[in-house]
């Protein structure tokens, strides 16, 4: 089933554009010229309009933070180019591996056309993941977090009609995490907060989370859970199935262990968005309900009901790359927990994400609500 | 969309039946008890994910565990654990050698047909190859006195030293010709290590030879320290590690050097059938670094692949059919686990899809991979 889209008017981008609250006129103009020239000449492009909730990005200003103060951020090291000129630089957190980040992901510009080719809107303005800097302790790591916000929402402030910030927190510190969290929902203005999928290799299946949990109800604010220290990662090397297989395998052992544990009893209105299509619930989520049907004795799991029961505070990116499995998503989770997510900047990203849900069979309202109705809800994107 | 089932009378039951080659007596009674049972529907499907630990096999290692490398740790609770070479201990539980619950639990979930195959963490991987080849031999002739006790209802699947890749072919060929099995189960790793490299070449090209259903079992999970709570290790470990093991096979080059191997996938396929756009993704985007050795995406070696329909819900057993084809679906249960779903017949009975779709998916399928006589 094709969907039906037709070229969209410089004056129907404008009204459309004219429905976003958080927006400055200047810029949203300067941008609005140039998506409108960009389809209008593309006949038969399709508007812009969606809302990922999966793009990465690590700001330039943070590199020269690190050089300069690396040591009194608790350690982050900085590693100059050698010969290798993809990489230009790398980055090791206390402990923790030394990586280079793509340099995609600090740039804007080739940003903003990979967006507007692939019918985004407005990006969620994320941390790159492995840079959440959970190996740092608490105070160091809530030094980091805030100039990590800080940094995206000098992003945000550049191009507010294309970009809206997420919050970092130290999650390996939970009552700083609220903090960070608070200060960057009321002072900064930012829409939402990334969780890794564990800290460092301790997944959220204990109550020392509680107080951060117990800010993000009270706030109601999108988490969006991001892999990473994947279990078992030291043995994916070989043809990237660290990410092709461990991001959606760690994901749903984080998942699984916060349903499992009762988390979504002690905080029932947590709202919690996956990545990389949920990981494997929405596929196995039957073998998640029968685990907790089948557990008896010692082996008892607290939580109250079965994870479907839980479905209603997840929320899903559809990364999952085919249209007939973004169909089936839609079937397991319903049309208002399916959001965009491309993965930007990274390869095994899909970029052209939201053309999955514009060619998939479905209501043109479910359409709306999985392209940027839902984020718009859930973000708080006027 | 349920599927219309009629009582099937003792006459029409046999008639179906005589033209099945494998016929004893043994036969007649199990038929009989089928008949006056009561169940309104007919025990026709072939379960290919069905687990077996031959009670005689328990003496065995009592008496020569020494020769054997197996160690026998009685327990004071009903199951003892074994534990091989330097492996971890494993339980064996009284409901993997029980042969009476289970021909109950069979005709309970309408299955007419269950292939026998080893619990995964007694295949004896540790053990060096000379053991790994005796422990086999030893499993497979245990699985061969059931399927002999019940050939209308049992089918072998052999266990082969994994760890040995040239003595796996070996005993796989023995299996095959001699004790007539109708497949071969192997780990989602051994010990460790995945299916990546040339040195399992050996066993690959015999069990391309046979033309042999080769089915593939998670065990060894990777990470799986992490997943202690919870029973996670067998809840979220097995299916991501099935899923990692194929990765590993359809990138490095497996069925490109073996194109006609036919591996199935438990526990729906673990995520393969969820992510399969993510693997051709990763195969799409890996030229910039060294090149994959597979010559095609994952996608184009679906049709090496099979899957049981052990995901618990209608709704994902259309999705698996959707993705994968209807002839690639087959019944999986994992008795006697109660992680298993025993009742798997059902969501293909309830399924939406043509008659004949169904009728591959609970039987026909399987009938031509293990090369059963049709009914």
């Amino acid at each position: 089933m094709k969907r039906q889209t037709s070229t969209m008017t410089r004056r129907d981008f404008l009204q459309f554009a004219g429905e976003t609250a958080a927006v400055s006129a200047g810029v949203l103009l300067t941008g609005c010229a140039q998506t409108s020239m960009q389809s209008s000449t593309k006949p038969g492009g399709s508007s812009l309009r969606a809302i990922d909730i999966h793009h990465h990005y690590f700001a330039p200003e943070l590199i020269d933070e690190i050089k300069q103060h690396g040591k009194a951020l608790g350690g982050i090291e900085y590693f100059p180019p050698k010969q290798a000129k993809d990489n230009p630089y790398q980055i090791q957190f206390p402990k923790g591996r030394r990586f280079a980040p793509d340099p995609r992901m600090a740039e804007v510009p080739n940003r903003l056309d990979a967006m507007t080719k692939g019918n985004v809107g407005i990006a969620m303005v994320e941390v790159h993941t492995a840079s959440v800097g959970y190996e740092l302790d608490g105070a160091r790591g809530e030094t980091w977090s805030n100039i990590y916000n800080e940094a995206i929402m000098n992003l945000v402030k550049r191009h507010p009609d294309r970009f809206a910030g997420i919050a970092t927190v130290p999650m390996q510190d939970p009552p700083r995490a609220a903090k960070v969290l608070e200060h960057a929902m009321v002072n900064l203005k930012m829409s939402g907060v990334t969780i890794a999928s564990n800290v460092v290799g301790k997944y959220f299946d204990s109550k020392d989370f509680d107080p951060f949990w117990k800010k993000v109800e009270e706030l109601d604010v999108l988490m969006i859970m991001h892999p990473e220290w994947v279990a078992g990662a030291d043995k994916m090397d070989p043809f990237s199935l660290r990410s092709i297989c461990g991001n959606p395998a760690d994901t749903t052992l984080s998942v699984a262990y916060m349903m499992y544990t009762g988390v979504f009893d002690r905080f029932p209105n947590l709202k919690l968005a996956l990545l990389h299509g949920g990981g494997y619930i929405p596929y196995h989520l039957g073998r998640l309900d029968q685990g907790k049907a089948g557990a008896s004795g010692s082996s008892a799991i607290p939580a109250k009901y079965p994870p479907s029961k839980y479905l209603k505070n997840l929320y899903f990116d559809n990364l999952v790359y085919r249209v007939e499995t973004v169909e089936y998503l839609k079937r397991m989770v319903g049309a208002d927990h399916v959001m965009v997510g491309t993965d930007y900047p990274f390869d095994l990203g899909d970029w052209m994400a939201a053309e999955k849900i514009q060619t998939m069979n479905c209501t043109e309202s479910e359409r709306e609500a999985m392209m940027h109705g839902n984020a718009r809800k859930l973000l708080r994107i006027g | 969309m349920g599927n219309e089932f009629a009582a099937i009378s003792r006459r029409d039951f046999l008639k179906v039946t005589a033209k099945s080659a494998v016929f004893s007596s043994a036969f007649l009674t199990g038929c009989a008890t089928m008949a006056t049972d009561g169940s309104k529907k007919t025990a026709r499907a072939i379960d290919i994910h069905h687990h077996y630990f031959p009670a005689e096999l328990i003496n065995e290692i009592k008496q020569h565990g020494k020769s054997l490398g197996i160690e026998y740790l009685p327990s004071k609770g009903e199951a003892p654990s074994l534990s091989f070479g330097k492996g971890n201990r494993t339980g064996v539980d009284p409901e993997i050698m029980d042969v009476d619950k289970r021909l109950e639990v069979m005709r309970d979930g309408r299955v007419a047909i269950a292939t026998a195959e080893s619990q995964p963490s007694a295949q004896g991987y540790p053990l060096d190859g000379k053991q790994g080849e005796a422990w086999s031999r030893l499993y497979n002739e245990g699985i061969h006195n059931l399927v002999k006790r019940y050939p209308q209802r049992f089918v072998g699947m052999a266990t082969v030293p994994m760890q040995d890749p040239v003595r796996a072919a070996s005993v796989l060929e023995h299996a095959i010709r001699e004790l007539k099995f109708s497949g071969v189960t192997i780990g989602s790793n051994v010990n460790g290590k995945y299916f990546d490299g040339k040195e399992f070449d050996p066993f690959w090209k015999k069990a391309e030879e046979l033309d042999v259903l080769m089915i593939m079992h998670p065990d060894s999970i990777l990470g799986s320290d992490k997943m202690g709570a919870y029973s996670l290790r067998t809840v979220c470990g097995n299916p991501a590690d099935t899923t990692l093991s194929v990765g590993f096979m359809i990138y490095s080059g497996v069925f490109d050097r073996f194109p006609k191997l036919k591996l199935g996938l438990l526990h729906g396929g673990g995520f393969f059938p969820y992510h399969l756009g993510r693997f051709d993704q990763g195969f799409k985007r890996s030229g910039g670094r060294e090149p994959f050795p597979a010559s095609q995406p994952p996608s184009r070696y679906l049709k090496n692949l099979y899957f049981d329909n052990l995901v618990y819900r209608v709704d994902t057993v259309e999705y698996l059919k959707r993705v994968v084809g209807a002839d690639h679906v087959l019944v999986g249960t994992d008795y006697p686990y109660t992680l298993g779903d025993w009742m798997s017949v059902e969501k293909i009975e309830q399924m939406n899809c043509t008659e004949s779709e169904r009728e591959a998916m609970l039987h026909g399928n399987a009938r031509k991979l293990l090369k059963l006589s049709t009914m």
